[in-house]
């Protein structure tokens, strides 16, 4: 992945980056929960694979072949739903989706070429909803659990919050 | 490039203020029995805490400080990816560099969340999933450059170290239950 961002073409010290980056993350502070079955080993995989394709995407997009470059990004935040699916703080990634809507925003408000910006944003955006979508799902099905009174089952406490989501709650509660 | 990186922080602190106000529950009650909430961990027993995972901190925050120092021409999409021709020829293209500074929004945001409202020794676990600040060591390590703290400089050895000795004595503490989890 890290070659995604080198140069081209890819030098030798790009590489040997690359492969001290594996290893840094191999030897990382983290060390214990990336060998145990916890969620961090499968959070990092598709986090980093999320970028990848979004690096992939964005060159793609700056040598100008729009197909891939919008495969790569729904791609990229399909990937990054599931990562927000594993661990809710992949929902920060949403903030890369942010970002480029802004700055194509800003250049087309700029340069005017409104119809390619807005073909590129409407993709950024269908990405977005999949991490947003990755993100909610749980917490969704949680809701439909928890949350429904039967004769067996109470309303739990958070169900009537502004923002019914038991992440905020169980992270209070419990931690 | 310095507007756009006045640009970027504006948006970091912004984005980041959004999503702690958004993160933070209404339960007043459970709030206060977890220690959960803003700027609610920073009590003087935890100070220990911070300590642990100030280092991780340093790191994720001086990375994506350094995107938004690559130079490079980025507008200039005709531009064929190539090393730009200045006195340090660097390993990561223009685009990647544009690429590098988006990665580096929800590092800080991350690190920034958990510095005021999470338990915030938890990052050294969730930064494994974010490669920039293993590039960052990483050319660190291949210029052969310290790490600056002040005055003192730290070698790379002693950060590798660090990050080897950390993984084991988490995962001491944390087959304890003890706090560092």
């Amino acid at each position: 992945m890290t070659l995604a961002i080198a140069t081209r073409p890819v030098s030798t010290q790009a590489m040997r980056i690359a492969f001290i980056s594996a290893c840094l993350h191999t030897v990382s502070p983290a060390g214990l929960f990336l060998s145990a079955p916890y969620a961090e080993s499968s959070f990092a995989l598709v986090n980093m694979s999320g970028y990848y394709l979004y690096a992939v995407g964005l060159r793609a997009h700056y040598t100008g072949r729009a197909k891939l470059r919008d495969t790569a990004i729904v791609l990229s935040g399909l990937l990054f739903g599931v990562a927000a699916t594993l661990r809710s703080n992949g929902l920060l990634n949403g903030l890369i989706f942010c970002y480029d809507l802004i700055t194509c925003f800003i250049t087309s408000l700029r340069f005017g070429d409104l119809i390619k910006d807005l073909r590129k944003s409407v993709f950024v955006v269908i990405a977005g909803s999949l991490l947003g979508i990755g993100f909610i799902y749980p917490q969704y099905l949680a809701y439909g659990v928890f949350c429904y009174p039967s004769e067996s089952r109470y309303q739990r406490s958070w169900c009537a919050n502004r923002v019914p989501s038991i992440y905020t709650w169980v992270q209070a509660h419990y931690w | 490039m310095v507007r756009k990186s006045g640009t970027e922080y504006l948006y970091m602190g912004t984005s980041s203020l959004l999503v702690t106000a958004l993160a933070t529950t209404n339960d007043q009650e459970a709030n206060d029995d977890r220690n959960v909430g803003f700027l609610r961990y920073w009590t003087l027993s935890n100070v220990p805490l911070f300590l642990l995972a100030a280092p991780v901190l340093y790191f994720m925050t001086s990375s994506a400080l350094w995107t938004s120092a690559l130079h490079g021409n980025v507008s200039n999409p005709s531009a064929k990816d190539s090393a730009f021709t200045n006195a340090e020829p660097c390993w990561v293209s223009p685009i990647g560099m544009a690429v590098a500074r988006r990665l580096a929004v929800p590092q800080f945001v991350l690190g920034l969340i958990a510095l005021t409202t999470y338990h915030v020794q938890v990052v050294t676990r969730i930064s494994s999933g974010y490669p920039l600040w293993y590039w960052w060591l990483a050319s660190r390590i291949v210029d052969q450059r310290p790490v600056r703290l002040g005055k003192w400089d730290i070698p790379m050895k002693t950060v590798v170290r660090w990050m080897v000795l950390y993984a084991f004595i988490q995962a001491g503490l944390f087959a304890a239950f003890l706090p560092p989890a």
